[in-house]
């Protein structure tokens, strides 16, 4: 039994939590459409939460280095004290290269960036695997969206937060050719001065504008392969 | 656990346990030092961790831990700065002040949407600690209730019910009128 019909309308929360599909979801999409005040606080709690993922979204996981003593047994409690002024020292090192950025431009960040996707499983906060998700969530944090031209090279993974030309800027994790590929975005009116090239030679930055946003693609490539393929106008799908 | 393996599970968890403390702190400031010593407590008690336990619920409980020292420590130092305004500033971007100035002139965001952040902000720390944890790892990890209940031990309807109030409670405050700051 389908039983739609029969069955009270979602309520807004459920419309929020995704947990609505197929005939519920529609139903919940014409009651948002002939209800303006329910309209109104869907559009209100995209925009908060916009906020939030602007605000509050972690920065990429900063590195852990294990101490050199294995602590699965018990340890002397001299021994521990020195595992842990040591790893204090590596972590307030680690805790430098995180917040330093907030102060000063730093001259590898796109490249921490990259190494840090790629160590934390190159796995990404928001999925985004389709064009229309793709400009809907540039719409949503950079108030423009951008329309990705289709091909089958690239694989759109979707995307996380890192400090690069603000402490909030998105980044795109792609696969081109199989290969991992961050594209960092921001307000081009955020960028003070360009990032540089990563001092990793087997990285390649290539930087680019397209109306009010700047785009950097980080990648082992020689050539772009990402930015070529975005635009400020939908592509005509037909 | 080794440490090797401490520091990969703590690496897959350092989202989540990010976002426990810029929960209980209620800013992002201070989020990345508060992991930093909650790694530095959960190496030292390593040997308590209970193998086939969820290691980010464990190490969520030392982030929140040592995330309420910190605000507590934050409080103190700042028992004197009490203006809202203020207050607020650090939370917007690791002290980059969101009603800064030069916010405008360097157009690091439009202005009414620098504002609305503003906004955001102070509606959020109206919230108690549990539901605005659990209101950000539902909308910035798009976490299920059943691991946002495993992770900070509630009912998982408990959960459910934190999220939906504190998003109610949220657009109540921004809707218009109720923080008296609204209208922009």
């Amino acid at each position: 039994m389908t039983g739609d019909q029969s069955r009270p309308r979602p309520t807004l929360d459920e419309y929020l939590d995704h947990v609505v599909e197929g005939d519920r979801r529609d139903q919940a999409a014409r009651w948002l459409k002939d209800d303006p005040s329910a309209a109104a606080a869907a559009d209100l709690q995209a925009r908060i939460d916009g906020s939030l993922h602007r605000l509050l979204s972690p920065a990429a996981p900063a590195a852990i280095p294990a101490p050199a003593q294995p602590a699965s047994f018990p340890l002397p409690r001299r021994r521990i004290i020195l595992i842990a002024a040591a790893a204090a020292a590596v972590l307030l090192a680690v805790s430098a290269v995180v917040l330093v950025p907030f102060l000063e431009p730093r001259p590898d960040r796109l490249g921490q960036i990259y190494r840090a996707e790629l160590a934390g499983g190159f796995t990404p906060q928001e999925v985004c695997t389709t064009p229309d998700q793709f400009a809907g969530w540039l719409q949503k944090n950079y108030g423009e969206p951008l329309y990705p031209a289709p091909d089958q090279s690239v694989e759109l993974l979707g995307w996380s937060y890192g400090t690069a030309v603000t402490s909030y800027s998105g980044v795109l994790l792609t696969k081109v050719d199989g290969q991992p590929v961050v594209v960092v975005v921001d307000r081009a009116a955020s960028e003070g001065r360009r990032l540089p090239t990563p001092d990793d030679p087997a990285l390649n930055i290539h930087r680019s504008r397209l109306g009010g946003l700047i785009l950097y693609e980080v990648t082992p490539l020689a050539q772009p392969r990402v930015l070529p393929l975005l635009s400020e106008q939908p592509r005509d799908r037909s | 656990m080794t440490p090797g393996e401490f520091s990969a599970r703590f690496q897959e968890a350092w989202r989540t346990l990010w976002i426990i403390a810029a929960a209980v702190l209620g800013r992002r400031t201070d989020a990345e030092d508060v992991l930093q010593e909650a790694a530095m407590i959960g190496l030292r008690k390593v040997a308590d961790f209970q193998e086939g336990t969820s290691f980010a619920a464990w190490m969520g409980g030392i982030v929140r831990n040592v995330a309420r020292n910190h605000a507590r420590k934050r409080t103190r130092r700042q028992t004197a700065d009490a203006d809202p305004r203020t207050l607020d500033l650090g939370a917007a971007s690791s002290g980059t002040a969101v009603s800064d100035p030069e916010f405008d002139r360097r157009g690091r965001l439009q202005p009414d949407q620098a504002d609305f952040d503003d906004h955001v902000l102070k509606a959020l720390n109206t919230l108690d600690e549990v539901p605005r944890t659990c209101l950000l790892l539902r909308t910035l990890r798009d976490m299920p209730y059943r691991e946002i209940s495993q992770l900070l031990g509630i009912p998982e309807g408990t959960a459910m019910s934190h999220v939906h109030r504190s998003r109610q409670t949220l657009r109540t405050l921004l809707s218009g009128g109720a923080n008296g700051k609204e209208g922009t």
